[in-house]
Formats: C-alpha cells, structure tokens, sequence
C-alpha cells in the first residue's frame, strides 16, 4: 500500500524517529512504523496531537536522528507552526501529508490535491520548503528517500505531499538493496568548538548542523538570529537571514526540481499535471495519440520550489497546457504565471474521484479544435 | 561513665576564608536590591555612581560584618555579586588582574588602610 | 599549589554565556534567580554540561535558555515540552532540562505538560510561576489568581477565572518528583533541582516568583524586594504533604516543599525493553 511504501522508505532512508497521530488516510503509516520502527531500533510516539508528533521530531533532529512525522490536512494546518520553526532554525525534517478532501474535517475517505499551496505559504512569514509529490506506490518509497536525503542536505522541512488515492493504493514495490541506495546525512562542523557560529553558512549558504552531547554549544532560537544564534531585531540581519534561508533552495532548484516529460517532444498540447490525475492523464494521451493529436504530459514530481523555467520553456513550446487538479486550482496559478501568454486550461475536481481518462480525453479534443 | 566532661580545648577562632566580589556592570543596583534587604547582616548597600545600564551598583557598606553566608551570591538574579576565594581575590588583586567594573570592597578598603594600592 | 588565576571570574560562568549578560530581566525579576539556582544544581551535582540540553519556551522565562552555554532551544510557545520529548527519545544519554514560565507550561503548553507528566519521560522542568503573562505586558495567565488586576482583566472587574495549581496538576497526572519552592528559598530549590535531575523520571519543580513591571505594580504588590520578602514571609514549608493539599495562595499561604517523590517506570527505559524484547 502506498502509506506502507512510504514508511518503508523513510525506514531505508535512515529514519529512527516517528512522532504521529492517527488521522485517515495517513493512520497506515503510524500503524506500520508502530510495528516496524521497535525493530530496526527507533522509536515510534504517538502524542496527544500533531503539534506534539511535529515538534518532538524538530527535537529527535537536534538530537541527531532522522525524524518524521505524517498526517493529512487538518494535522498539516495544526502543524504549521513547527514548519515555522523548523525553517528558521534549519532543522531537517520529513512531513507526509496524505492529503483528504477538505477544507476542515472534510472528506476524510476521500483524496483531494487541497493542500499543495498550505505546504509552501501555510505558516507565517516568507520562506521556501521543498514539496514533492509521487503519484504511485513505487514513487512513495522513492521519493520519501529522496525527501530525507533533501532535508539533510538543505536543513529544511520536506512535504511529502501525496492524495489519498495514491496513499491507499496497493501495487508492486520494489524496494532496493541498501548498497544501492544513496543516503544524504547533514554537514557537521569541522572547526574547533570555541570558534564554532551555528548559523554561519557554508558556500552552498547551509550551516554545519551541530550534534547535542558533544563539546559544541549552540542557541536555536525561532526569533531571528545572527550567526551566532543570538536574536537581535536589527534590520539588516533580518533581511540577511531571510533571504539566506530562501536562496538556500532558491540556488539549488537544479538539484531539487524532479519532472517526468512523457511523450513531449513533438506535443502541441501539454498536459501539466501531479498526483493521481497524472494518471489518469497518462491514459488520455495514449488515446488522444491513437487519434492523431501531439498531446504530452509534464509530471511534476516536485511542485515546491516551482519549476518556472521548465514550464516556462514548455509555454514556448506547445499551443496549448491542460492543468487537470483535483482542488479548485492551485498548481494552475503557478504555471499560469510562468507559462503565459499560453493559453492554460484548468480541470478542476475538488472531489475524492480524480479527472477520469475519457474526462481529460474529452477536454484534450475540445482544446486540440481551438 | 554517664557524663565525662571533656577538657575545653577552645577552637581557632574563624576568619572570613571568602571575600565579597562585585560585578558592578551587571548590578541592577537601585531597581533591584534583592541582595542589599536579604542579606542577614546588613552588609551592602547602594553606591552614588552609575555604571553603564544607568544603575547605581551595589557596593558593602560594612563588610566587616559579613558572615560568607553567600546568600547575596544566590539571591542575586544576574550573577553580580559573589563570594572567592581570599587567597586567589588577594593575588589577582595585588596584580591588578581584575577586570573592569569589578570591585573587592574589602580588599580595597584594606589597601585604603595602608595608605593606598601598591 | 596553584598558580595565580589571571583573573577573576564568578563561579558559575563556565555555564554562562557571559556575553549575554547582564540578562534581559526586569530588576528584581525572579527569573534571574531561578537561572542561578539551575545552574548551581548542575554544579553540585557535577554534570557533564555538554551533555545537558536546555528546551524553553516564550516569555520572559523562555529567554533562561539563551544564557546556558551548551546546547539551548528557543521554541514555540508552550511545545518546549514535546521538542524536548523528541530529544529525550533520540538521545536518552541526554540530560533534559526545560524552563518555561506559568503562561507558557499550563496554558498552550497544558497539554503536552500533562502527557508528558502521564508519559513518565525522564526529564526536568522547572516552572517559573510569576502569576501571569509577564513578557506581553501582564495579561492574566492559568495561575492568576481570582479578582486580581491584570491588563486583560482590568478594573473594575480583574480576572473572573481561578487558577490552576500546578502542583495538584502535575501530581495527579503522573508526574514522579514535584516540588514547589519560592525564589527565596534559593538553596532548598537547588536541592530540590538537583533531585529531579537525579532522579530518572519526570520531575516538575515549580519556583513561585514576582513579576514586579507587571504583576506587582498593577496589584499594587509593591517593587521586586517588597514582593519576594512577601513571598518569604507567607512561605509554609511542609515537606511530604500530600500534593491535594498543596495550597497556594499569594495573600496569604503558599505551601512549599517537596510532594511527590515516586518511582515509576521510565518511558525511554521501556522503550530499550521493548526494543530487546522485539529483536529477540
């Protein structure tokens, strides 16, 4: 199931820390690690509420331990004050949301692509996190590694942002040899305690994370801080720390960006699309392609940070960009701006059944004769 | 043998083996005067100078009579005010080791006795 | 024989950031007392300070871990009790301390105090009771008392809730050690300190203090002296008192001593159990 390949994954990623809490359709993964994380040797708490499972894994962190938490979006919106936290004192982190119809307690049965926005602007504050979105079992495991070797690497929460459909889905998982898995830990400092500055980047603009328990001392505070982690309320130390932790990611979109192009080569209709509807959409295009039409499909595999230059440079290529979402639109906003002035056609769905082949089939024709 | 009264052999009478250091940067002085009302002997009191936050800093007014309670150590919220050892205090004052702003008053008013510091 | 140090310094600040200093509190804040009492526990007991991690959260009793020299958290309001859970279960080689402020622990933090408390994890909290919210202006908090004045529960009416008693809450809901002292009692605090950071299990200390700027001028309470020698002078120290009767109460009686002394299991020792018990 895909709850369970997600879980694995973190497991074969190196992680020994789950703070959660039962909330469907993300209660399978809680449940899995309940049973696995004693046997590899981690620990698995369930708390009083998300705020807790959030925040004791900013904790386990710190203490030097690969932690995660997963939830769907209610426990998100509770979260996202620790994603706060997290961004400003560079604490890595893996946050699973398996998202359910909302907004509120919503459908909970039932997946939605609702809160693909909440994990870029849902706290306060500017910051930039790291969204990615896999669209089936295998791609669970994947790309939950792949989310704790990004956390490690830019020390900031990754969203691991999957629908209920994918989360309950069962399919063949292939889980890789541990030799053949490359793992990402976090940079430690190298220099001598007494010189050490918590916050002062290296030239890829990422601290060296300290361990608790050795001879570094350090202040992580959420109040903006200078490199030495002392809070301060100057103004140029505020405009220095939020754009650093901005530019952190901004400067590796090249590394972080994942899209799959199908069958774009010669496409003059793209279809932009993530999560389960991509499915659907990979049905369509077969079809649409039996029929004569250049249709092709970008599938983004990470939604945050956004790739702009990539849908910017498919707006130039092709006539016409399909945004089939399962929400009123939020991933079409983005590519709207970067791809413009292509026309760009949104299919919403707010509903648990995604976008059904024959429907963006359908919508692939009506668009092909304008 | 229910009572043996034993011979009085008098202990050596006990000097002050700790003498009383002031911070007087950190010294919340008049706003504050937790360690001037708590302390059981009456020892400290407020100086007319200001030290850098503005406050006038504590100083002991009758050290003589301090018992090296230390409650003034521990009642202090800020860490200005505390107790060493006399030895050490002696020798980093006679080299004129002390930092600024901190003050031995009862070193200093010895050293006053004898006609000023060396 | 020791050679001549070259200078002085206090006998605390190797667990001082003593560039930090002088500390943020309002003179005669009793914050600054509880500070000095944490770390003279540590002294005593002869701590590896590397290995202890301070976790505080908002307010003024949330500023105590910036001035720690070893590895200190500043967290979100009332989720220092969690973040420190999560540090305890990576590392139970870690030594946990946690200071928050009355507003912080039993209000937003109230919560995560008492699972934390039913959880038996093994960690110190010291709880710095000033009465209210003392970094925001004196706003009434969980531990203001009936009618009093604060700047949300302004005359003519004061405040129409009754407060909690942390030390009532945090016995009944598990916690292994509780004790209560005023700031004045700085050396029976100490003891009491280093006691819960002995013992393995949770262990809550509630240090009762004055919050002058606000608390005390709006109820005419007096300056920080005037306050701490009332807190001295309607101190009942009753050592073993059942934690029910536990009473506090700023006019006129606040009981103090030592509550609740139990064993119990450990959470992270269970955990290792459980652990072995899977891998076998």
């Amino acid at each position: 199931m895909g709850d369970i390949a997600c879980a694995e994954g973190a497991i074969s990623a190196g992680c020994r820390y789950f703070g959660g809490y039962p909330i469907t359709p993300a209660t399978e993964i809680a449940e899995w690690m309940a049973v696995r994380m004693p046997e590899v040797g981690g620990a698995f708490v369930q708390y009083e509420d998300e705020i807790a499972s959030i925040t004791s894994a900013l904790g386990a962190s710190w203490a030097g331990t690969k932690a995660m938490t997963a939830t769907s979006g209610p426990g998100a919106s509770l979260m996202m004050e620790s994603v706060g936290l997290a961004v400003m004192t560079e604490t890595p982190v893996v946050i699973v949301n398996i998202m359910r119809g909302g907004p509120s307690t919503g459908q909970p049965t039932r997946g939605q692509q609702g809160d693909v926005f909440q994990a870029k602007w849902g706290s306060h504050g500017d910051y930039q996190i790291i969204g990615l979105t896999p669209a089936s079992v295998q791609e669970m495991f994947d790309l939950t590694v792949r989310a704790f070797n990004l956390s490690e690497r830019y020390r900031v929460p990754v969203f691991v942002l999957a629908d209920e459909v994918v989360g309950h889905m069962r399919e063949k998982l292939v889980i890789p040899d541990e030799k053949d898995l490359k793992l990402v830990d976090r940079k430690m400092p190298t220099v001598d305690p007494s010189d050490y500055l918590p916050f002062k980047p290296g030239d890829d603009l990422v601290p060296p994370m300290a361990l608790l328990g050795t001879k570094y001392q350090f202040y992580a505070t959420g109040l903006t801080h200078d490199e030495r982690g002392y809070p301060t309320d100057s103004d140029e130390v505020q405009i220095e720390l939020i754009t650093r932790l901005s530019e952190k990611v901004l400067r590796h979109v090249y590394d972080i960006i994942d899209v799959e192009k199908y069958m774009l080569d010669d496409a003059d209709i793209a279809i932009v699309a993530y999560g389960t509807p991509s499915r659907s959409a990979r049905k369509a295009i077969k079809d649409a392609r039996a029929e004569g039409i250049n249709v092709g499909m970008l599938r983004l595999k990470s939604v945050w940070p956004f790739p702009e230059k990539i849908v910017s440079e498919l707006g130039s290529q092709v006539r016409h960009i399909i945004v089939p979402e399962q929400n009123m639109g939020q991933i079409y906003y983005m590519v709207r701006a970067f791809a413009a002035p292509t026309p760009i056609h949104l299919m919403t769905k707010p509903a648990g059944t995604p976008q059904l082949p024959d429907e963006i089939l359908q919508k692939i024709k009506e668009v092909h004769s304008l | 043998m229910a009572s043996v009264r034993k011979p009085i052999t008098p202990k050596p009478v006990r000097m002050r083996d700790k003498v009383l250091v002031m911070l007087e940067e950190r010294c919340k002085g008049d706003q504050c005067q937790l360690c001037v009302s708590f302390c059981p002997k009456n020892v400290l009191c407020l100086t007319d100078k200001y030290n850098r936050k503005g406050y006038h800093p504590v100083t002991a007014c009758d050290i003589d009579a301090c018992t090296n309670c230390q409650f003034c150590e521990l009642i202090c919220p800020d860490m200005a005010i505390y107790l060493a050892d006399r030895d050490e205090a002696e020798k980093v004052f006679k080299s004129h080791g002390l930092e600024e702003g901190t003050k031995i008053p009862e070193l200093e008013n010895d050293a006053a006795k004898e006609g000023g510091t060396d | 024989m020791t050679t001549a140090p070259a200078t002085l310094v206090h006998p605390m600040s190797k667990y001082i950031r003593e560039d930090r200093l002088p500390w943020i509190y309002c003179p005669g804040c009793s914050i600054g007392i509880a500070t000095g009492m944490i770390v003279r526990a540590i002294d005593n007991i002869g701590l590896d300070f590397s290995k202890v991690v301070f976790v505080s959260g908002i307010g003024c009793s949330g500023r105590t871990s910036g001035y720690f020299k070893t590895g200190t958290f500043h967290t979100t309001h009332g989720r220092a009790i969690p973040f420190a859970t999560g540090v305890k279960i990576a590392n139970p080689d870690l030594e946990v301390i946690v200071v928050a402020g009355d507003g912080d622990l039993a209000a937003i933090g109230g919560n995560h105090l008492i699972h934390a408390c039913r959880r038996n994890i093994d960690m110190t909290v010291v709880c710095i009771n000033n009465w209210n919210y003392g970094m925001t202006g004196g706003q009434f908090g969980p531990t203001t008392e009936h009618e009093k004045l604060t700047q949300t529960s302004p005359p003519p009416i004061g405040n129409m809730e009754h407060p909690f008693n942390l030390i009532k809450l945090a016995a009944s809901s598990g916690a292994t050690f509780v004790a209560r002292w005023t700031a004045v009692q700085v050396r029976r605090g100490i003891t009491s300190i280093e006691k819960g950071i002995k013992k393995k299990g949770f262990s809550f200390i509630e240090i009762v203090g004055a919050c002058p700027t606000a608390y005390g001028r709006m109820n005419k309470l007096g300056e920080g002296v005037d306050m701490h020698k009332h807190l001295l002078e309607v101190t009942d120290i009753q050592n073993g008192l059942p934690p029910h009767e536990a009473e506090i109460e700023y006019d006129k009686r606040i009981v103090c001593g030592e509550f609740v002394d139990i064993e119990k299991p450990e959470y992270t020792d269970v955990l290792k159990q459980m652990h072995a018990k899977v891998r076998k």
